[in-house]
């Protein structure tokens, strides 16, 4: 029987040799050996339904590859999420019905697999990552990520290559999507680039600035931020924004829409003042469909062998037609997470620290909210805990050639992070010093 | 409010109008293997009106392995109709039937059943005699057909639609600033303000549409005779922009700066809205019965031959600008009055246009004329072509334009199709290689492509009875996206065909 429901699966993952179109000399060859001979495939067959396989994220990408994973024959599958279901999920997150709004994702995907398809074992965590220890991840052959947080993203993958430094052989595939776009990549240290040696491509968020919104608004947008940012503490001191609350929500509305009113500005709506406050990103059935695809695709080609695996990242784009761009992300030699040159800052002697923290928070490549640093074993800023926090503090105003030496290796460390990045600083020379 | 709730994430992509257009369509699926069953999921989610699937398939060992949507208990059963009874259970405002029938039956004996569907979808079939039959029905009643087969790692899809109309593309990112032709209103506001003022605050919140409209004058008193301005007289305007500013920290000039080349291009009629113009249908064909999207883009056509002067409807939209708030509300109040004034002459165009075909002035809303207007140089007719043609003939252009490993998947494909039997000396194989032996030849040689061809058409065959879930979930999310692209007229869709080939984790599309 078992053989039966597999029957189709086994015969796609019989080895097939395709001759590569850019390698002509595949074509004339005549040996036939396949890639695995029958005892490796009888094997590699096992090795997928034996594998322990984490999914991370149950949201509209999670649903998509659950399902996926358990209909390519993976049946011990463990998924982490901390979330619990809301209406607006169900126009894509198919294993929640409107009966389980409010409860954890995690534990409603698990229940919907199991009871849908037979001999699969589905766990799950209802947690954050973070909570997380390393001997959890370590149980692992093989961890897909689909999240639409970029820090949880950043910490899974620090994650896994300290992991794979440190011996344990454990591959991290990672989907991503936004309206009819998104991506999918193989992570694999440290023979491929990780998530941070592409932090440059996340796009920036909007800010507006806080002089346009305070004084010269002309955007619904600009009224719907002075609500939260401005209005909100007057209104309410003390009590944290709620972005979830429909009084807290409809309150900002309320406000926004005064204020438009009382400038002239047409277009604040309650669906914009959602999408701003919550920085709401459009989301399709169909696209977690394919990215999903994607990312099980190459679980599924890793953990069998039955064809090679990509190198390294697809990207995706469906508003114009059907499009996608394979391609090999490069590793970067300096970055802070898997690279081996330590990152070089040039940076002014007189640049305070406070301002420096500023600085790596606004670097493109680092993008550390809320750092630590420190120098060899000296603490220079702490955020945590406050006492030390308070006694690194006078720190902050000082500038940077008191504290450190040119070509010092600082030590950063943040929660976004579960590893601490290295950063070399290196003086630009002070033309008013070398001048004298 | 609910619904608003449910589906927010996708009109926030395809508005209140996307969703209608969805919410009225009834799509028919031929077959309910994964990859129909998972192409219908990514159309009920999104809430499409009405789907039916017809198969006379019964369930067996082998869906268990690859379909989502039958269970265990469903062994032995219809499976369109345990699939039909399993989607719908995901969204109660979706409505389905599943037929246990053989669709080739109702093809040769009541064909007219296929005219109530408004997109038909054939999933999985081999019979390359049935399909030539369904795709010359689809091409005669005007309804888009989608045509896909996945085998293995690898996945067809061809899409069928004789014209295809677009109102929203989403991705051209047009200004409409009409700097070139300056309507009355906009002139006088413009004229206003003042680019020699001494104050610094005023002059760094003169927004840049008001500074490049002055700088244009400016050059166009210098250059009287030209009306079309070159790469060269462009970068003359840029300096002048940079001589105007008080100093380099002006965000307002900066702006401009940028601008220049964008917001100066011609206010001209757009070749995609011409080609509309010139259709048959917008020309002397329009009927009791026509489609309102012809009714529109005719009184649109009207419109700017008479009071448009030979250019579209304003839309309306301004970009945000470095100024303040007065300023910039007073800007985009002069466009949005002028848009408005333009939008009630192709409604009162659009209401004659009703009263003559004797059709009731309810029949195009006000909703759609004002997204005609604020869309309308987006609009346009997408011409595809037919599937027999395509059987005896290779594709005139590829996304990459050159011979790869796609373009041979493609054709193992086409002959996969054919059933064509490929060994190296059939003369079946002559045809395909021949249009590519000049750029393969000194790739791989003749012999070299059929090897290429032979392997591939090999790999289908042994592989068209196994549909991996995986390349099927891909193949029919791809599937979904085309289908609401043709229903709700939004976005451009794929024309005509698709490769996915998760062996290299790529796709091609071709067209011809």
């Amino acid at each position: 029987m078992v053989q039966a429901k597999y029957a189709q699966l086994y015969q796609c993952l019989e080895p097939t040799t395709i001759p590569s179109w850019s390698d002509p000399s595949s074509v004339n060859s005549t040996d036939d050996t396949p890639l695995v001979n029958a005892e490796e495939q009888a094997q590699a067959r096992e090795f997928l339904h034996t594998c322990k396989v984490l999914v991370v994220g149950a949201g509209g990408l999670g649903c998509e590859i659950l399902k996926n994973l358990a209909l390519s024959g993976f049946t011990n599958i463990h998924v982490i999420d901390m979330d619990t279901i809301d209406l607006s999920n169900l126009n894509r997150q198919f294993l929640f019905r409107t009966k389980d709004i409010g409860r954890p994702k995690a534990t409603v995907a698990a229940e919907f697999l199991k009871q849908r398809l037979q001999g699969i074992e589905v766990t799950p965590h209802f947690n954050r990552i973070e909570d997380k220890d390393d001997d959890f991840y370590r149980q692992f052959d093989l961890i897909v990520c689909g999240l639409d947080s970029v820090e949880a993203r950043r910490w899974i993958n620090a994650l896994v290559v300290q992991l794979n430094e440190s011996g344990t052989v454990l591959p991290l595939i990672d989907g991503g999507s936004e309206g009819l776009g998104g991506q999918a990549r193989v992570i694999l240290p440290p023979h491929t680039s990780c998530y941070e040696c592409s932090l440059e491509l996340l796009k920036k968020q909007t800010v507006y600035p806080l002089c346009t919104i305070a004084n010269t608004p002309r955007l619904p947008e600009h009224c719907i931020e002075w609500a939260s940012v401005v209005g909100w503490p007057e209104h309410a001191p003390g009590e944290a924004l709620d972005t979830d609350n429909p009084d807290h929500l409809h309150w900002l509305y309320q406000t926004a829409l005064d204020r438009a009113q009382q400038f002239g500005i047409p277009g604040v709506t309650y669906s914009l003042t959602q999408g701003v406050v919550k920085n709401i990103v459009p989301a399709l059935a169909y696209t977690n469909a394919i990215i999903a695809s994607a990312c099980v695709n190459e679980a599924l080609k890793l953990v069998t062998c039955c064809q090679p695996t990509l190198d390294n990242y697809m990207m995706y784009t469906g508003s114009d037609g059907i499009y996608t761009y394979t391609y090999k992300y490069e590793k970067r030699p300096d970055c802070p997470v898997c690279g081996r040159e330590t990152k070089v800052m040039r940076i002014d002697r007189n640049t305070t620290l406070e301002k420096f923290l500023e600085i790596l928070s606004d670097t493109p490549d680092i993008q550390l909210q809320n750092p630590s640093v420190g120098v060899g074993s000296r603490s220079l800023y702490m955020q945590s805990p406050p006492s030390l926090e308070e006694a690194t503090r006078p720190n902050l105003e000082k500038p940077l050639c008191a504290l450190v030496d040119d070509g010092d290796e600082l030590v950063v460390t943040a929660k976004a992070l579960p590893i601490s990045l290295l950063i070399r600083v290196k003086f630009i020379p002070d033309p008013s010093e070398s001048s004298q | 409010m609910d619904s608003a709730q449910r589906y927010d994430r996708q009109l926030r992509l395809w508005g209140d109008y996307g969703q209608r257009c969805l919410q009225k369509s009834h799509i028919c699926v031929l077959g309910s293997s994964a990859v129909a069953t998972e192409l219908l999921k990514n159309l009920v989610l999104p809430g499409i009106g009405r789907f039916t699937i017809i198969d006379n398939e019964i369930v067996s060992e082998g869906d268990l392995g690859t379909n989502f949507f039958v269970t265990h208990s469903d062994l032995g059963k219809s499976r369109a109709k345990v699939t039909t009874q399993n989607l719908l259970e995901m969204n109660d405002q979706v409505q389905g039937d599943g037929l246990y029938q053989d669709w080739s039956t109702l093809l040769n004996e009541s064909p007219d059943f296929f005219a109530k569907f408004n997109l038909v979808a054939l999933t999985q079939c081999t019979n390359s005699k049935l399909t030539s039959q369904l795709a010359a029905l689809c091409w005669q009643l005007r309804i888009p057909l989608v045509i896909t087969y996945v085998a293995g790692f690898l996945g067809h899809i061809r899409v069928q639609v004789a014209e295809h109309t677009v109102t929203e593309t989403h991705t051209t990112n047009t200004l409409d600033l009409r700097l070139d032709c300056p309507f009355p209103a906009m002139k006088e506001l413009f004229s206003k303000f003042n680019l020699d003022c001494e104050d610094p605050i005023e002059h760094g919140n003169i927004p840049f549409v008001v500074i490049l409209y002055h700088i244009l004058e400016q050059w166009k008193r210098n250059n009287p005779q030209k009306t079309i301005l070159s790469f060269s007289d462009k970068r003359e305007i840029r300096a002048m922009v940079r001589q105007a500013r008080h100093n380099s920290q002006e965000e307002n000039f900066q702006e401009a700066e940028e601008y220049v080349v964008r917001a100066l291009n011609p206010t001209v009629l757009p070749a995609n809205v011409l080609a509309l113009f010139d259709h048959p249908t917008c020309r002397s064909q329009l009927t009791e019965a026509s489609n309102t999207f012809w009714i529109l883009i005719r009184a649109l056509a009207d419109f700017v031959n008479k009071e448009g002067q030979g250019r579209l409807p304003v839309s309306g939209q301004v970009p945000d600008m470095k100024t303040d708030t007065n300023s910039y509300v007073s800007i985009q109040r002069v466009y949005h009055e002028q848009a408005e004034r333009d939008y009630q002459c192709v409604r009162s165009r659009v209401h004659d246009w009703l009263k003559q075909l004797g059709r009731s002035l309810a029949d195009i809303s006000d909703d759609e004329i004002r997204r005609l207007c604020k869309h309308a140089a987006e609009s346009r007719l997408q011409r595809g072509s037919e599937w027999s043609k395509e059987l005896n003939r290779l594709p005139r252009s590829t996304s990459n334009g050159e011979l790869g490993s796609n373009l041979l998947w493609y054709l193992a494909y086409h002959a996969f199709y054919n059933q064509i039997q490929i060994t190296s000396n059939s003369s079946a194989l002559e045809g395909y290689i021949q249009p590519w032996q000049k750029e393969g030849g000194t790739h791989a040689g003749p012999t070299g492509l059929i090897c290429h061809l032979q392997t591939r058409l090999d790999y289908l065959m042994k592989h068209s009875k196994s549909e991996l879930h995986n390349t099927a979930a891909m193949v029919g999310g791809m599937v979904a996206q085309e289908i609401v692209k043709l229903v709700t007229h939004q976005y451009l869709p794929l024309l005509n065909t698709c490769i996915v080939n998760n062996i290299e984790a790529t796709t091609s599309s071709f067209s011809w």
